[in-house]
């Protein structure tokens, strides 16, 4: 469980880096100065949204939030340190025959499919015994785990099925590279290095569902491929498209686009309604919308802000 | 383009594997409600300033982002009958509610001393003002903006209150310590103005080093002495 925490502190710490690096002027909790708080907005809203993902993570990854170590289950109260009873029994005679019999270490693992790397559970079997429990409540104890971790991937089921349903994923992937050309216009040169990782990334991705889909075999080049590709599309095409220049080859990766967002256009209202479509073309509307903006000043005066500025005694 | 995790990956449909529910684990408790209540407002807040537009989007998001995934998140253990995980979860953010709170008090009124005893000159208070007329287009001096230009700084000083807690739920000096200083090299290293804030600054060293790591000193300490813990 430690290493589960750490884990969503490792998570935490790569998604701030990864949402922080490229986001150049997009700083300061504190501001010094107009500027500085027209941007530190941007510095709390990516923290607001690590929040928000950490949160997510969390809820999905298991019980991290309480900061408990595994706690075993309570102990049965032990009856007090006396004088060893008197048996009536001869020496010889061996007692009731037991109910059931104790499972065996090697018995209790072999029941519990996934929960682990074995040594990880031998550790734990070690703590617990430690600990005082018997072999049967650590038997519970790790059936409990094992539940648990099923309730779990079912909920990471439930949340990757409704995203499927409502084609969240694609617009996802489209919000990200959208973020990131939004913060290359802060950034320069690192955002656009970014930008293009996370291309390369996606265009890999990408072609291994495609190759999924069609039962093709995906190999190490196909992905080198398909990301170069999905950088080309991405920092060459689309410019030159965006430019108005339109007397070349159209390229495939940009009929697959379409075709998506055609497939996307007809097939949701069958799946989810028409309000569940209508709010999610407002948030991808909204998405849209900044992104095309770019960076917007809020309307102040900025004399007012001088002013403000001003010590006041 | 799929994007569904393969059955052969492990992961299920499993409603017969649902833990069933314990006698008192089926309801929220009253305060828990009420801080659902409060993201939900905060979320709300962000959805109906996207349709009536008044404060600009990057304020809104850090308003409504975290409320809206803490709310997700929520529903998501509660919809699997995690509701143990669900009272824990709520019961550590509140713990990071709180301490976020009480560390950003303390920061304010170590901005105010240090102006205090150091006699330096700068305005301990002169950014929410400035945040509450970003909000609502109003004059820094109005009423409403003071009080949402507060709102937003304390409410900041609760999202990394609970972020902090997020990541590290036991808290600890040290922890809140490299916490806040990650935050503030993170800043040093991206934010092109601060790249000019110097060691012989008294303003930053006071405030940019020491008072922020104040600020994670009391998270820390409060959540490891004061914190959540676990039944």
């Amino acid at each position: 469980m430690r290493n589960r925490r750490n884990h969503l502190l490792v998570l935490g710490l790569l998604t701030t880096l990864l949402l922080a690096l490229p986001t150049g002027s997009l700083w300061a909790h504190d501001c010094s100065s107009p500027a500085d708080c027209e941007q530190t907005a941007g510095y709390n809203a990516m923290l607001a949204i690590v929040g928000g993902i950490m949160g997510i993570l969390a809820s999905l990854l298991g019980p991290l939030l309480s900061g408990a170590t595994p706690h075993p289950p309570a102990l049965p109260p032990q009856p007090e340190i006396g004088p060893a009873p008197v048996s009536p029994y001869p020496e010889t005679w061996i007692g009731p025959a037991q109910p059931e019999k104790t499972p065996s270490q090697e018995e209790i693992f072999a029941s519990q499919g996934e929960i682990g790397m074995p040594a990880e559970n031998q550790k734990i079997y070690d703590k617990l015994k430690e600990q005082g429990l018997t072999d049967r409540e650590i038997e519970q104890y790790f059936k409990d785990a094992e539940a648990e971790n099923a309730n779990l991937k079912a909920a990471l089921w439930d949340v990757t099925d409704l995203g499927n349903r409502l084609d969240l994923f694609p617009r996802i992937n489209e919000g990200i590279g959208w973020g990131l050309d939004y913060l290359e216009q802060f950034t320069g040169g690192p955002g656009k290095g970014v930008k293009i990782g996370f291309d390369f990334t996606k265009g890999a991705i990408d072609g291994y569902y495609q190759a999924q889909g069609s039962g093709q075999p995906y190999t190490q080049k196909d992905a080198i491929i398909a990301g170069i590709r999905e950088i080309i599309w991405d920092q060459v095409t689309k410019p030159l498209i965006a430019s108005g220049k339109t007397d070349f080859a159209e390229p495939k990766s940009l009929k697959f686009y379409q075709d998506l967002i055609k497939q996307i256009e007809t097939t949701k209202s069958e799946y989810y309604g028409p309000t569940a479509s209508w709010l999610i073309d407002q948030g991808y509307n909204f998405a849209t919308s900044i992104k095309d903006t770019g960076p917007k000043h809020s309307p102040y005066d900025m004399e007012v802000y001088e002013n403000a500025l001003k010590p006041k005694d | 383009m799929s994007w569904m995790v393969p059955e052969s990956a492990g992961f299920s449909r499993a409603p017969h594997l649902q833990r069933p529910r314990k006698d008192g684990e089926t309801s929220l408790q009253p305060y828990e409600l009420v801080f659902s209540a409060v993201l939900g407002a905060l979320a709300l807040a962000a959805a109906a300033n996207y349709v009536w537009g008044v404060m600009p989007p990057a304020y809104m998001v850090s308003v409504g982002a975290m409320p809206l995934g803490l709310l997700l998140a929520g529903v998501i253990l509660w919809r699997r009958g995690l509701q143990q995980n669900l009272h824990r979860a709520c019961g550590t953010l509140l713990m990071g509610v709180f301490w976020g709170l009480v560390a950003t008090f303390a920061y304010d009124l170590y901005r105010l001393l240090v102006k205090l005893i150091l006699a330096l000159q700068f305005d301990p208070y002169r950014v929410q003002p400035i945040f509450g007329h970003i909000i609502t287009g109003l004059p820094t001096s109005h009423p409403l903006a003071l009080f949402l230009g507060w709102g937003y700084h304390l409410w900041m000083g609760i999202l990394l209150g609970m972020l902090f807690t997020l990541m590290r739920p036991r808290g600890g000096a040290l922890g809140g310590l490299v916490f806040i200083t990650i935050i503030q090299v993170l800043r040093l290293a991206a934010y092109p103005s601060v790249l000019q804030a110097s060691w012989e600054d008294p303003e930053f060293l006071a405030n940019g080093v020491i008072g922020m790591g104040l600020w994670g000193v009391v998270v820390g300490t409060g959540l490891r002495y004061r914190g959540w813990r676990d039944a």
